[in-house]
């Protein structure tokens, strides 16, 4: 009998404990729901994850801001700064023109971890222009939309699919999602590539022009097997656009030999290596 | 009716069916199951290619020789595709263009290609001028081509051979043997005289067509051979005229009444597609050359004018304000199924679809600025290639791959600027680059292949 009450006593008690402490709030006044923050645990995973540091132009775009909602500190907040992985023999100087711009600056996302590259040619700052001569960064993930030259303004007013055209200066490229900070052999592999990789811009039907080469790479990164053709048979049937696009390729990859592979991550897979050289995404095909 | 048959299958039969189709499937794998990597960006620096002196065992045909690898080094340079290097970076030493280079010599400097050539003047005192275009890295001969011509047409040569390495690395058909057509001007800008001219696509060899006593607009060649039709005051009153650039004879294609503008030829060359103003009304019309019978195409109250046709003849893209504002349209070459095709911010004008029909250029007018853009037929893909006070009147290479233009300055206050000059812009809307005139210039054409 005691027993049993002592028993409903505990019973109730952590009912009602478990309504204060599990059931808090049937309050209205729920907390905003902070925009979505991709929380995943960060290793060292199998796919290159490296974010792409934009510095934004100074253009005052409000129009920008509702197409953004996911402001940038959130995650820099989430994401621990990245000199560790990229050791940075120098930082990228700020390019002090932007700053002499007359224009306001309601967007400025330059608290953003730095991780600088090698800087690119292209991707330095241009010497201060008139606003509208200015060059749009290269990047090579939006050739399609970085040809078209209009003037960000009117692109931001013209197309609504076009607004995320409006890049500044980059400081480093994106590879990958851009929502971590890992590298993998196989990815940096493909980094290298895209810069050895001559796009076909410009030729028409880049569906078309997706080329496949194998080839095998030994353990200091030169080549273990000469780079050939997968689909041979379409060679043979003459488009001399694919032709260009297959030789273009194969030349990409002794351009790029031999290959900086870092220390330890060689294994046996990569003697056979089949390289998918797709321009859709990049020209927009 | 099947599935009474595979009713009456057999299990067996059945589970042998499933067994195969298990075993087919897994064969159609690649055989071995390689690192698959994905490459899906890349730049868009251009090619090094390295460009060597042709040889020539006489002083004159040294001469030519290095004439032409400079005229083929400035093509190639010019198209945006390729960075010809410096020849003083050159390892090898070229002795004799038929033998194989030393690969690993130009690897170094980082050619990916390499040009050789020799100049050999024949006894019919002709020049015999042959070239090889080796891969660097697959250390072999890409093509190899000889040719034979006289000694002042080495240019022509030249780009020849410049067409030649182009389509070889490019996959796309080269434009360097070409020429461009366009109203040269001079004087005041109240007495402005404008004469049709002619030079070579790279600026070479400007030559006068009309002496300018009279005013001339809308040069433009035919796609199949030397011939350019214009419109010319010559008599008082514009007409249409038809001019062969070869040969010099010229002929009226056809006194219109009313105003007539911009003809442009039909693909095979057989017809001219224009607009004519009767009573303040333009209409599209088309008129054959040889019957010299006229067809008018477009039935609207607006102003229809600019016509140009697709590459195939079966469709022609023109330019109304049937909508409101001035917009490109596409409709069938009878005048049929006309839709409008720009909707984007701005006035539109001068489509001119391609020759590989992928695109069509255009002017477009927004906010006190002009630009060439282009877009694709039905509408989609809209880019612009270029921006200034006023830029205009889009021509297509040959190859579909370049776009000429004017580009005019503003006039100050003082009377200074105001200067019109032709420019090239590549399709990506990169490589944008004056072409040298001798004066001002406006409304280019470009001509076909020459061959």
């Amino acid at each position: 009998m005691r027993r049993g009450v002592a028993i409903s006593v505990g019973l109730h008690a952590l009912v009602a404990v478990l309504t204060i402490v599990a059931f808090p709030s049937f309050t209205p006044e729920l907390p905003p729901i902070p925009p979505n923050i991709p929380v995943e645990l960060v290793t060292i995973g199998d796919v290159t994850n490296i974010k792409k540091i934009d510095k934004v132009e100074d253009q005052p775009k409000p129009e920008e801001k509702p197409s953004e909602p996911e402001p940038e500190p959130m995650r820099t907040a989430v994401l621990p700064p990245a000199p560790e992985l990229k050791p940075a023999p120098e930082p990228v100087p700020p390019p002090p023109e932007l700053k002499l711009e007359p224009e306001p600056k309601p967007v400025e996302k330059k608290a953003e971890e730095k991780k600088p590259e090698p800087p690119k040619p292209e991707t330095k700052p241009t010497p201060p222009q008139p606003p509208k001569k200015k060059e749009q960064a290269f990047d090579a993930s939006k050739i399609a939309a970085l040809l078209n030259k209009l003037p960000p303004k009117e692109k931001a007013t013209d197309q609504g699919e076009e607004k995320k055209v409006v890049t500044g200066p980059q400081q480093t490229e994106a590879v990958g999602e851009a929502t971590g900070m890992t590298a993998s052999a196989k990815d940096a592999i493909a980094a290298q590539m895209q810069r050895c990789w001559t796009l076909p811009a410009g030729a028409p039907n880049p569906q078309d022009l997706i080329v496949r080469v194998r080839f095998g790479l030994n353990e200091d990164g030169t080549l273990a097997r000469a780079p050939e053709l997968t689909d041979t048979a379409r060679l043979a049937m003459g488009d001399p656009y694919y032709n260009a696009a297959a030789n273009n390729a194969i030349r990409a990859i002794h351009v790029c030999t031999p290959f900086k592979l870092p220390p330890g991550v060689w294994n046996p897979d990569f003697k056979d290596i089949e390289m998918n050289f797709d321009p859709r995404a990049a020209l927009g095909g | 009716m099947m599935r009474g048959r595979s009713g009456l299958m057999p299990n067996w039969v059945r589970a042998l069916t499933i067994a195969l189709a298990a075993v087919v499937f897994f064969a159609a794998r690649p055989a071995s199951a390689a690192l698959q990597i994905d490459i899906n960006k890349g730049n868009l620096n251009p090619m090094p290619i390295a460009i060597t002196s042709f040889l020539g065992k006489t002083p004159e045909s040294e001469l030519a020789g290095r004439n032409i690898s400079g005229v083929i080094m400035s093509d190639l340079d010019r198209s945006g595709l390729f960075r010809p290097l410096d020849q003083r970076s050159f390892i090898q030493q070229i002795s004799d263009s038929n033998v194989a280079p030393r690969f690993g010599d130009w690897r170094i400097i980082n050619a990916q290609a390499l040009v050789v050539g020799q100049v050999t003047p024949q006894e019919d005192g002709r020049l015999k001028v042959e070239f090889r275009l080796w891969d660097v890295y697959g250390e072999q001969q890409m093509v190899g081509q000889l040719y034979f011509t006289q000694p002042d047409n080495w240019r022509r040569v030249a780009h020849l051979v410049a067409d030649e390495i182009y389509e070889r690395l490019t996959g796309e058909k080269g434009y360097f043997d070409t020429r461009i057509v366009y109203v040269a001007e001079s004087g005041s800008k109240l007495k402005r005289v404008k004469r049709l001219a002619i030079m070579d696509q790279d600026g070479a060899n400007p030559a006068f067509l009309t002496d300018g006593s009279y005013l001339v607009l809308n040069p433009r060649f035919s796609p199949t051979n030397q011939e350019i039709t214009y419109t010319s005051y010559e008599s008082g009153v514009p007409r249409v005229y038809l001019l062969n650039v070869e040969s010099g004879r010229r002929e009226v294609v056809g006194d219109f009444q009313g105003m007539t503008f911009g003809p442009r030829f039909s693909p095979d060359g057989s017809q001219i597609v224009f607009s004519r103003s009767l009573n303040g009304n333009s209409e599209v019309f088309t008129m054959d050359l040889r019957s010299r019978r006229q067809t008018r195409l477009t039935q609207d109250p607006s102003i229809d004018v600019s016509p140009s046709f697709s590459p195939d003849g079966a469709r022609i893209t023109f330019n109304s304000d049937r909508g409101g504002s001035q917009q490109l349209y596409v409709m069938n070459a009878d005048g049929g199924n006309v839709q409008r095709i720009s909707f984007g911010e701005g006035r539109y004008a001068t489509p001119v679809w391609s020759p590989r029909g992928d695109y069509i250029a255009f002017t477009k007018m927004l906010r006190g600025s002009f630009y060439i853009g282009v877009m694709h037929p039905d509408g989609s893909g809209e880019r612009i290639l270029t921006e200034s006070f006023r830029d205009e009147g889009p021509t297509w290479a040959p190859n579909g791959r370049v776009v000429v233009f004017f580009r005019q300055t503003a006039t100050r206050r003082d009377g200074s600027g105001g200067s019109s000059r032709i420019w090239s812009v590549d399709l990506t809307g990169y490589n944008e680059r004056p072409v040298i005139t001798p004066g001002d210039a406006s409304d280019p054409a470009w001509s076909p292949l020459i061959r």
